[in-house]
């Protein structure tokens, strides 16, 4: 085996130029490094010292800290924004031993098939704060498309504009609570009486890793709540998957459409959450 | 490389693999109270508390928890003194083989510090990270009823 060394830097700039060496991956205290193992690195930087453990609502924006655990976010959020849909989501993934460990920066560099952030993420239109060798700040799309751009780079934070001000529904596609889930179905949305004047819909564990139904989208905002009924949803709401132990591409593709329906009805005609 | 841990309030200090997860370094210095379940972090059997927070050790490089507060089942209660916890799992019955229990007991601990008087989706919601496969769990929520009861009213 390789020699692993241990750093613990307590400023962002001593992790940042700890982490522009060859061979040396950030450890923020969640499993990913624990499932991949460490053999293919010569230097483990542990992110629990840096000032990254916060949360914060500034003019609307909701600012994380990478070092923010799902469990941390959830409990924050609940007494800060209870309806904010990172509760339900943050709060139902894995189990409360993980949840306790897994952090949003880890999260954010993974962004593993399974995620339960990557949804709500995507329709509460984040950003990915780094910084690093990679120093700015990143779109889901720009953050995807870009894995390069992940190397020797550092998340400090995610933005979340908005994020207290949408009703939203989360499902998550599970046998048991704490399985990964097959897909996740995130919808958010604001009303003004009969007007639905923004929706946004996503879902994640497709092919796509994360597809905003745009089409959807584009049909009911700024429109009556009516017009929901008009939409053919589940025909636009149909989601490419590869087969998975919860089922065949056909179904999950199915499934999922069913669950945005159901979503939609959920957010924009009452009715409470589904799951 | 070593690390100094406060494992149930006593200092120790141990040598171990750079990528030795918290849960071998444990069973390696006699705290085989910590269990050895799936290794994946899926059981739970191997949940302490770290920090004040339930955790899989299994999922957790020991060079992390270096420094820091770590509880294991022995840290709240032995034979001769048990935890109101313990008490009520032994009382409602909500043991058979005892493999998952002191995790259970772990995870329940950490509910009941937090949430004194728990609903059961609570309960369910605290303890869906540990499983167990011999008593169905009704046992399990009895004991947890029963020990808030205890707990709360000082019984």
């Amino acid at each position: 085996m390789n020699r692993i060394e241990w750093y613990f830097p307590e400023t962002i700039d001593e992790a940042a130029a700890l982490l522009a060496r060859e061979r040396t991956v950030p450890h923020g205290g969640g499993t990913g490094l624990v499932k991949s193992g460490l053999s293919s690195f010569s230097g483990v930087v542990d992110l629990a010292k840096l000032p990254l453990n916060y949360l914060k609502m500034e003019k609307g924006i909701l600012e994380i800290g990478a070092s923010q655990t799902f469990a941390s976010v959830a409990e924050n959020l609940s007494n800060l924004c209870p309806d904010c849909i990172l509760v339900a989501a943050l709060g139902s993934a894995a189990s409360t031993p993980l949840r306790n460990r897994i952090t949003i920066g880890g999260s954010v560099s993974f962004f593993p098939p399974w995620s339960d952030l990557i949804g709500p993420f995507s329709v509460l239109e984040g950003e990915i704060c780094t910084e690093g060798k990679n120093s700015g700040t990143y779109d889901l799309s720009s953050w995807l498309a870009n894995r390069p751009v992940q190397q020797g780079t550092l998340v400090t934070s995610v933005l979340l504009p908005d994020a207290a001000d949408w009703d939203s529904c989360y499902y998550r596609e599970v046998r048991v609570g704490f399985d990964y889930p097959a897909f996740t179905v995130s919808v958010v949305a604001r009303k003004n009486g009969s007007k639905i004047e923004k929706v946004r819909a996503a879902v994640s564990g497709g092919l796509e890793r994360v597809t905003r139904l745009s089409g959807i989208e584009d049909g009911l905002n700024g429109k009556d709540l009516s017009q929901l009924a008009s939409l053919d949803v589940k025909k636009m709401a149909r989601v490419t998957f590869g087969r998975k132990p919860a089922g065949s591409a056909e179904y999950l593709s199915e499934i999922a459409a069913v669950h945005v329906e159901r979503c939609l009805k959920s957010v924009l005609l009452g009715g409470g959450e589904l799951r | 490389m070593k690390g100094s841990f406060i494992v149930n309030g006593k200092k120790a200090e141990w040598s171990f693999a750079p990528d030795a997860v918290l849960l071998d370094v444990l069973r390696n210095n006699g705290h085989t109270e910590v269990h050895r379940g799936c290794g994946e972090g899926e059981c739970g059997a191997c949940a302490v508390i770290l920090e004040g927070r339930l955790v899989n050790s299994c999922q957790v490089f020991a060079a992390s928890a270096a420094g820091q507060k770590i509880t294991t089942v022995a840290g709240i209660g032995s034979i001769h003194s048990p935890h109101p916890i313990q008490q009520a799992f032994v009382e409602a019955g909500a043991i058979q083989c005892g493999f998952c229990t002191p995790a259970m007991i772990l995870a329940v601990f950490c509910l009941l510090q937090k949430t004194p008087n728990p609903t059961d989706d609570e309960i369910r919601k605290a303890l869906d990270g540990n499983l167990c496969r011999c008593t169905g769990y009704v046992k399990i929520f009895e004991a947890v009823r029963l020990a808030a009861r205890r707990m709360s009213s000082n019984e």
